[in-house]
């Protein structure tokens, strides 16, 4: 079909679908491209722990699938990959996918789990449905496939993100929480050299990018740095430890670098180039190291000490640092590169305040009156006023109360200075008269224009004449200076108490402007007075000591810097600390806990006041005028302070210090080689780069710009680092650095209980203003464990590289990104599952309201052994086994309201598995299944229905339950409709609620890639004639994504998808498989053993307990062993290599390994020897992992015992084994196909398009079975043609030879070699030769008993009945139809269900009432099976108007005529939905009437030696994972024959039976199994036990020479299983590789003891 | 068990419901108990039965349905008809059997007008007694709110009558 295409195929999704399909595939002659998102093979599948109807472990039966498709040499197996486009045509397609990183290098990781113990993430396991833990790095499950581990990172945690110089807070936070706190700060030390200093003074951006904060607050990750660095620096003065990170200078080129500037730019970058093995030297121009981490920062908050500390480990780290060296005219850039530094790195900071003192002194004797008057009430003055001439300023209060009170403390005179009239003064008249009668004068209209000193002491006061203007807005009337008019007041001590509005210009004589700009508050020039001053001058001067107490300070700025020296100058002794900011205090752009502090000490915050103008006078500061300002932000968040004009009022204050800026001081610059662009007095760099115009001389930190903290300049110390190094490595500065931003992590999607952030200690306040000792004190171990704890892991794998460490292997790499890959191929099929019913719109069943409410899936994970809780059955609230469950059906299902609209097919069965399994692990308990119907349509399946029932006192109540809550204390209230009516509230411990498949979701997405369309149920579509075939020619799909369905089904769709693959590729089979050629073998069987023995340590799995050395040293003297050695992973690629070039150059013969498991790891050894040039059963293992250090973890000395023990039994074993050789036998390439229907023709058809040879028997005259019969479908398609269609293809296919009218006769031979005889109508007989059977006898519907069937002829069948309705014009068509259901099914004798028969109903009462709209149609019924899509239809049906009847088993509805009228045909039915009989006459009564297997089906089992069940349908090899298949190879069944289904169903069961017949077919010759069983004949004496034991028809009696009978064995059948080797009662049958002295030289070595050893 | 002869009912009658406005998918119903399971008039009187009441009309059980005095029992509190998995709306089924009955004569047109009424007085007294238990709880006067409930209540009585 597709010549000269590609011979692969992309399967999409790794479930038992597409593992079975890859499987058929690769098995078949193609290659196969597996592609599946998580990181293992398994799907849904593997997180079942049982399965109905036989009960067996789900994991059990499926890993040996996982096993073979993950190892398959033709199965490529991507993991963690999705597939992003497909194009192209069938034959020919191009995929797009998309392989996402695993972070774990799948060649080199050996599964063996060090990794996980070292990971400090730990989150929900999703494979436990969130009931249980696992680490960031992990493996899915024990048994995943590909067997290897991967790291689950779900984007860059924002504080990690939101770090300017990248520290990993998630990483450090994780490891601080699992106590790894050197590792911690080793961590943080990647990327911040300055831990001890960031741990203290950091802006923390990383804090406020925090994910917890939307749960309360966010993770303190400053102090938790501070933490890690301080217990490193208390490890290192009291334990001794090592203070830098073990990786010690690198070699490098030891090139010289010069650093100016010794900040933390500086620091970071000689940090950076001192590791990478360069010499940088750093220059500073102060004579101490840190710049302005020394002097721009108050010791209470970094003290000096920490400081010397961090920059002396930088010293230590290769760092030269000259101090007291700037670099300027005396040492410039020329000199430093003629000096032979390679590269300059400019890294200044920003130290030129912008200045604005000039000279001037302050009058003795002026005070303002509140602090006098503060003073004065706690007794002692800051002043003397005893016998002093006082005047007061002002007219208030306070003025009167000063001048009061320095009466008191002895003033001479006491004046009061005001500039209106006595009317208009606020204070009361007696308070006036008071003070007059003390003695204090009052000058009223006069206003103080200048103080006048003497010896620079007040002297007087210049006094100007005011008058009475026009009334101000305040209704008083206005001063007005008169002009000329002035007088002299002789004072020597001068108090304003002026108020909030001061005259200003008559006080003041300087006045410094500000203006509020865009970028802040600028001073303007001529503000300069003395007492005002930069914030870093006088951080500097108080570093340094040089600092001036003033008392009263004011400071104008509201970032990090003003507040650092409001508390700087609290410490040195300020009375009164007062910031002025624009800001509010949620919008100060200082760090939150700063500004708290500083509060707590007593500075005062001025919020939304911009400066206006600084005032001074006679060179004495007096304070700052400010206005309000109405907002600093505008509506978008930009910066736009807007400032009510004539808001002005005055905060006074001796000292203002300026912190609104900083520029940088390029002063050193002039000089500087080259000319250096600066621009708002910053210097010019590129800013990824950070090279200057200049090459070679980089710029960094504040003073290039860096953005003001000093992780900032941090940041761009590595920045520059990078770029130096690459200057001088010659590289291009700029490739590979403009990365786009990484995806910032979420918060993770769970619940999150709130935790309040862990308090850390500080200095207690009243030690705190008195020095500059440090204010935090740091948390202690628990705290820090605390809050680290807080950490929501945002990023899963916090990236903090301990599994690195931990894997012996060097298999983990976080350097891995996703990358896109091509592939051609020439089919897909897509096998992706479903998703689950949308959970959130559960809880009104309890789900994530109550915690005892969990899903079906839950519920597997809890019932499983490797589950949660270990199989013990417990509820999650408290761990209570409960003794009541409830299993809540279609929670989500038939329910188009609330979740889906289809039935989801499999729930009702898997809820009966849940309740008997539950039951059976604990005895007590009591499960009760709320179900609509139950639908147990499947083989088999009402048996078990019936025996939960019967044998496990499930209890079935028929009711929809309505809520579910919790009931105040533990349990459940469940909410049903009790029988009989009202409402039922019935106490659970706990419930199950049976979710079901959901389309849409990621059907969609993949819909959409691969360009298929979905149905009406969000489901990938397809023709119910051909499940398989999607509306795009060469895209296929099968199982859950086509219809909710059980395993079994979708196997069969997988194997039919495999087939309809093939079908379209067959011109290509064999094109692209790869065959692997091994050497000859070689001959041993004469030679000595020469044995080698490897002994595994599996990192330290078992060398952690075992002593492998010894186990090995023992090995080593055992006989036979001529070589034996340890590896750290014996499975790792590289030992396998090892282990072949030591079996040559040793000459070994034998091989042993002492690791863990044969189950998952003998056929990759096996395959090792054989590439060696061994047979692969010249090997033994030893299972010293789970024996010895698994099982006697703490018993190091017993479990190193037990190691030789079971290696001395592997060597005496392996120096008896045999090489076995694989018998090849010639295969036969084609098949017989037994039966014409559906399902034989779609075997036949899809065969013989696979290009092989069929013969196809049918042993009625026409070849289409019940197509014969049935008309139409319930999706309404004819069958007609169908059978048509299929018959039209038959018939032109030169590859199939029908034989109709022909029954086989004899069948003789064994897989890949039949012979079958057939006759054609008895006579006529014929001989084929076929290598595969593909069984396809059918069913056919039964002759009812009763209901009056076969009495009147009204009473019909269905299947009667659809001709009838297609038969007849529509004016002849029956008005009154009962159906009856069930007619013959799920009773005593046959006690199945026949699947067919609702849907069958359905789709007859819907043509009916399609036809003749007037008909009344009832249908009686047990329970509707209307399953997965059909429910749509039963809907349908109740919508046109038919009455559904449900009858009880034990009262089924009654057909009579009537005494009188004969002719009257009535039904009666007990309807238990209302309790009443009822009498329907009916024109026609439908019996739906079991299917039957057929009779033939007796025969067929016996010829071809093929089990049947008791119902006489035929038993497939097992029932879940081989439905198509037969214990014996080489046979296969489909269709009815199988167990009732529907058309669809069939045609898919044979195109699987197409496929598993071509695994064998596809080849000429097929290798039977080398471990079989072999006959002594000697020994035989022909009893037949061994034959009758034996499942594959292997063994047989045959007459020997001597006429006694002996038993022969094919070798062909022969599967190696021992049955016949127990059996025998003679000793006759041996079992190769595993022979009777074999075992004996294992059991004598073991009853050896070990100490020594006497067997030679 | 009674035997109904399903001749004798009428079998046009879940169409004849079916055409009116709000009822339009009745028929739909499978009959899973959740509207009974969420009544709170079934919760007190097991006789009213939702589910029932769907099953006899589908089945055609006219007269006995329309005549029933548990047509009226109904709360309109739309708590089936927001739980139902086949969106039947039983709440306004009920309002449509109502009209018919009165329409066809098998209830007084006054019932008709006369449940809204007593809707309207259940919640005046539902607040009346809410506050009269509070008040009562802490131990304050409650005599006047007393007395006014049962003024409320035989004014609303003889409204009704």
């Amino acid at each position: 079909m597709a010549k000269n295409g590609s011979g692969s195929v992309l399967v999409v999704g790794g479930g038992i679908d597409g593992i079975q399909a890859s499987l058929d595939l690769a098995n078949s002659g193609f290659r196969v491209f597996l592609v599946e998102s998580t990181p293992t093979l398994g799907g849904m599948m593997a997180q079942l722990d049982k399965t109905f109807p036989t009960n067996d472990c789900s994991m059990c039966i499926m890993s040996p699938k996982l096993v073979d498709c993950a190892r398959h040499l033709n199965i490529t197996l991507l993991t963690l990959t999705d597939v992003q486009s497909v194009r192209g045509e069938p034959g020919d397609f191009t995929v797009t996918v998309r392989r996402k990183a695993r972070y774990v290098d799948e060649s080199r990781c050996t599964g063996c789990g060090e990794c996980t113990r070292n990971c400090p993430v730990t989150i929900p396991n999703p494979f436990d449905e969130g009931l249980s833990e696992r680490k960031a790095i992990y493996r899915p499950f024990p048994q995943a496939a590909p067997n290897v581990f991967a790291i689950e990172k779900t984007g860059t945690p924002p504080c990690r993100a939101e770090c300017p110089a990248g520290c990993n807070g998630q990483g450090y936070t994780a490891l601080i929480r699992e106590r790894k706190f050197k590792e911690a700060l080793d961590l943080i030390r990647d990327r911040v050299p300055l831990p001890l200093v960031c741990g203290r003074i950091c802006g923390h951006l990383c804090e406020a990018a925090c994910n917890r904060h939307y749960i309360d607050e966010s993770v303190q990750l400053r102090a938790l740095k501070r933490f890690a660095a301080d217990y490193e620096m208390k490890m290192v003065r009291r334990e001794g430890w090592t203070a830098l990170p073990s990786e010690a200078a690198a070699a490098g080129t030891g090139e010289r670098v010069a650093i100016i500037g010794s900040g933390p730019a500086g620091l970071t970058a000689a940090w950076d180039l001192a590791k990478h093995g360069l010499r940088p030297v750093v220059f500073e121009a102060l004579p101490v190291a840190g710049g302005m981490l020394r002097v721009g920062i108050p010791r209470y908050r970094l003290p000096a000490e920490i400081l010397d500390y961090e920059i002396d480990l930088i010293r230590r780290a290769g760092v030269e640092i000259r101090t007291g060296t700037p670099v300027g005219p005396d040492l410039t850039m020329s000199d430093l590169l003629q000096q032979g530094f390679k590269a300059v790195f400019i890294a200044i900071g920003t130290h030129r305040g912008r200045r604005l003192g000039v000279e001037g002194e302050d009058l003795e004797g002026v005070h303002p009156a509140l602090g006098f008057l503060k003073g004065a009430s706690f007794g002692s003055l800051p002043f003397s006023v005893s016998g002093r001439t006082v005047a007061v300023i002002g007219g208030g209060h306070t003025a009167i109360d000063a001048a009061r009170t320095a009466l008191r403390f002895g003033a001479r005179h006491s004046m009061v200075v005001y500039r209106r009239t006595r009317d208009e003064m606020p204070v009361s008249e007696q308070e006036l008269a008071a003070a007059e009668a003390e003695g204090v004068k009052i000058h009223y209209l006069v206003a103080p224009r200048k103080i006048v000193g003497r010896d620079g002491r007040v002297a007087s006061v210049l006094l100007t004449r005011m008058r009475l203007g026009a009334p101000d807005a305040t209704g008083r009337r206005e001063p007005m200076p008169v002009d000329g008019e002035t007088r002299v007041l002789d004072a020597d001590l001068v108090i304003p108490a002026i108020g909030q509005v001061p005259e200003l210009t008559t006080l003041a004589e300087k006045l410094g402007e500000f203006r509020v700009t865009r970028d802040g508050i600028v001073p303007l020039a001529g503000v300069e007075m003395e007492g005002v001053r930069g914030f870093q001058e006088f951080l500097q001067d108080a570093a340094s000591g040089r600092a001036r107490a003033d008392r009263n300070v004011l400071v104008i700025g509201g970032g990090n810097a003003a507040i650092d020296a409001a508390r700087a100058a609290k410490r040195l002794g300020a009375e009164k600390v007062r910031i002025i900011c624009l800001e509010s205090r949620s919008e100060l752009p200082a760090d939150g806990e700063n500004a708290k502090a500083a509060e707590s000490e007593g500075v005062v915050f001025y919020h939304r006041r911009a400066p206006k103008r600084i005032v001074g006078r006679q060179g004495r500061l007096l304070g700052v005028e400010t206005l309000e300002c109405e907002s600093v932000f505008d509506r978008y968040g930009r910066y736009f302070p807007r400032i009510r004009e004539g808001s002005e009022s005055f905060v006074e204050g001796d000292a203002v210090l300026v912190a609104t800026g900083q520029g940088a001081d390029t002063t050193l610059l002039d000089v500087a080689d080259g000319a250096m662009i600066t621009e708002r007095g910053l210097l010019k760099v590129d800013p990824v780069t950070l090279q200057t115009n200049v090459p070679g001389i980089f710029a960094g930190g504040d003073a290039a710009g860096a953005g003001g903290l000093a992780v900032h300049s941090i940041a761009q110390g590595h920045q520059a680092a990078e770029s130096i190094e690459r200057y001088l490595r010659g590289e291009d500065l700029r490739a590979g650095r403009t990365a786009p931003a990484a995806f910032v992590a979420p918060v993770p999607l769970r619940a999150f209980a709130k935790v309040p952030p862990v308090e850390m200690g500080r200095l207690p306040l009243a030690e705190r203003v008195g020095g500059f000792e440090e204010v935090e004190r740091g948390f202690t171990e628990e705290e820090a464990v605390a809050e680290a704890s807080r950490c929501l892991d945002c990023g899963t794998c916090s990236d903090c590289r301990q599994c690195v460490d931990a894997c012996k292997a060097q298999a983990v790499d976080h350097s891995m990104t996703d990358r896109m890959e091509e592939l051609h191929i020439g089919a897909v099929l897509l096998s992706p599952g479903c998703d689950r019913v949308d959970l959130g719109r559960l809880s009104r069943l309890g789900y994530g309201t109550c915690r005892d409410v969990v899903t079906s899936l839950q519920f597997e994970r809890i019932l499983s052994a490797s589950g949660p809780f270990g199989g013990h059955i417990r509820r999650p609230s408290d761990g209570a086994t409960p003794k009541k469950i409830a299993f809540v059906q279609c929670a989500g299902s038939r329910d188009p309201v609330d979740g889906n609209e289809h039935c989801s097919s499999i729930c009702c069965m898997y809820s009966i598995k849940e309740a008997v399994i539950a039951r059976e692990h604990e005895h007590e308990i009591q499960p009760v299944i709320f179900y609509i119907d139950i639908r147990a349509h499947g083989k088999d399946f009402d048996r078990y229905y019936e025996r939960a029932r019967e044998e496990y006192g499930v209890r079935f109540t028929r009711a929809k339950v309505a809520r579910i809550r919790e009931s105040g204390g533990p349990g459940l209230q469940v909410e049903y409709e009790k029988d009989g009516g009202g409402v039922a509230h019935e106490q659970f411990d706990m419930a199950v609620l049976a979710v079901g498949f959901s389309g849409g979701g990621r059907l969609r997405e993949l819909g959409s890639i691969a360009g298929v369309p979905l149905n009406r149920f969000g489901f990938i579509a397809s023709d119910p004639f051909s499940p398989i075939e999607t509306k795009v020619p060469g895209i296929f799909i099968c199982g859950p994504a086509q219809e909710p369905k059980d395993i079994p089904e979708t196997v069969m769709q997988a194997s039919a998808g495999a087939a309809a693959a093939a079908e379209i590729l067959s011109e290509n089979r064999w094109t692209e498989v790869r065959e692997k050629s091994y050497p000859p073998e070689k001959k041993v069987e004469k030679l000595a053993p020469r044995v080698g023995a490897f002994v595994c340590h599996c990192g330290t799995n078992i060398g952690g307990t075992v002593r492998v050395a010894e186990v090995v040293e023992y090995a080593r003297g055992l006989p036979g062993v001529v070589y034996a050695e340890d590896n750290i992973y014996t499975c790792s690629q590289d030992t396998q290599a090892h282990i072949r070039d030591m079996v040559r150059e040793h000459d070994l013969n034998r091989v042993v390994v002492a690791s863990c498991t044969p189950r998952t790891h003998e056929p990759l050894f096996q395959e090792t020897i054989r590439e060696a040039g061994l047979n692969r059963h010249l090997f033994e293992m030893a299972n010293i992992r789970d024996q010895c250090s698994w099982i006697h973890m703490r018993q190091p000395d017993e479990a190193t015992r037990k190691a030789r023990d079971l290696v001395r039994m592997a060597v005496a074993k392996v120096c008896l084994v045999e090489p076995l050789p694989t018998i090849p036998l010639d295969v036969v390439q084609g098949a017989l196909v037994v039966g014409g229907g559906p399902a034989g023709m779609s075997a036949a058809l899809s065969l013989a398009r696979q290009g092989f040879a069929v013969d196809l028997v049918e042993k009625e005259a026409q070849l289409g079975g019940n197509l014969n019969r049935l008309r139409t479908t319930i999706e309404r398609r004819e069958t007609r043609l169908l059978l048509e269609r299929m018959v039209r293809e038959v018939q032109s296919l030169p590859g199939i030879s029908v034989h109709l009218g022909s029954r086989i006769e004899s069948v003789e031979g064994f897989v890949g070699q039949y012979t079958t005889k057939i006759s054609a109508n008895g006579s006529g007989r014929r001989e084929i030769r076929h290598g595969v059977a593909v069984i396809c006898t059918g069913a056919r519907e039964s002759q009812p008993q009763g209901y009056l069937y076969g009495q009147d002829e009204r009473v019909m069948t269905g299947l009667q009945f659809e001709r009838l309705v297609h038969g007849s014009a529509a004016e002849d068509l029956p008005d009154r139809v009962v159906f009856i259901q069930c007619v013959g099914s799920r009773e005593k004798e046959h006690p199945y269900c026949s699947r067919v028969c609702c849907q069958q109903t359905v789709k007859n009462a819907l043509l009916l009432k399609g036809r003749n709209p007037r008909a009344e149609v009832c249908v009686a019924f047990r329970d509707m099976r209307t399953y997965g899509f059909f429910e749509h239809y039963y809907r349908s049906a109740r919508e046109a108007g038919v009455t559904f009847l449900r009858y009880e088993q034990d009262d089924p509805p009654q057909v009579s005529r009537e005494g009188g009228d004969r002719s009257r045909l009535t039904v009666t039915v007990s309807d238990a939905q209302c309790s009443q009989r009822l009498t329907i006459p009916a024109d026609a009564v439908v019996l739906a009437a079991r299917v039957d297997a057929e009779v033939d089906n007796h025969a067929i089992s016996q010829l071809f030696k093929v089990p049947l069940n008791p119902d006489g349908f035929f038993l497939e090899a097992h029932v879940k994972l081989r439905p198509v298949d037969f214990a014996t190879e080489g046979i296969y069944l489909a269709g009815m024959a199988h167990n009732p289904k529907t058309v669809g169903e069939a045609i898919v069961q044979g195109r699987a039976a197409a496929a598993r017949a071509a695994t064998i077919i596809s080849r000429s010759t097929y290798l039977a199994e080398a471990t079989i069983a072999a006959v002594n004949e000697d020994l035989c004496d022909g009893c037949g036990i061994c034959a009758g034991v034996c499942e594959y028809n292997a063994l047989q009696l045959v007459d020997a020479a001597d006429g006694k009978k002996k038993v022969k064995l094919s070798e062909a059948a022969c599967k190696g299983c021992g049955s016949c080797v127990a059996a025998c009662p003679s000793g006759a049958m041996e079992q190769k590789g595993f022979k009777s002295g074999q075992i004996m030289a294992e059991i004598d070595a073991a009853l050896v003891g070990s100490g020594e050893v006497t067997r030679t | 068990m009674e035997t109904i002869d399903l001749s004798q009912l009428d079998g046009d009658f879940k169409n004849e419901i079916a055409s009116r406005p709000g009822a339009a998918f009745f028929k739909r119903c499978f009959s899973c108990g959740t509207c009974t399971a969420s009544c709170p008039v079934s919760e007190i009187d097991e006789a009213f039965n939702p589910r029932l009441i769907i099953r006899q009309a589908l089945l055609g059980m006219k007269k006995e349905l329309l005549s029933s005095e548990r047509l009226w029992f109904c709360a309109q509190c739309y708590t089936c008809f927001a739980r139902c998995p086949q969106d039947v709306r039983f709440t306004d089924v009920m309002a449509v059997l109502r009209e018919i009955a009165v329409e066809q004569g098998y209830a007084p047109a006054r019932m008709k007008e006369g449940t809204p009424k007593v809707d309207t007085m259940a919640q005046v007294l539902r607040h009346g007694i809410a506050e009269y238990l509070w008040r009562a709880a802490r131990g304050e006067e409650v005599a006047e709110i007393e007395k006014r409930l049962k003024t409320e209540l035989s004014r609303g009585l003889k409204e009704l009558a």
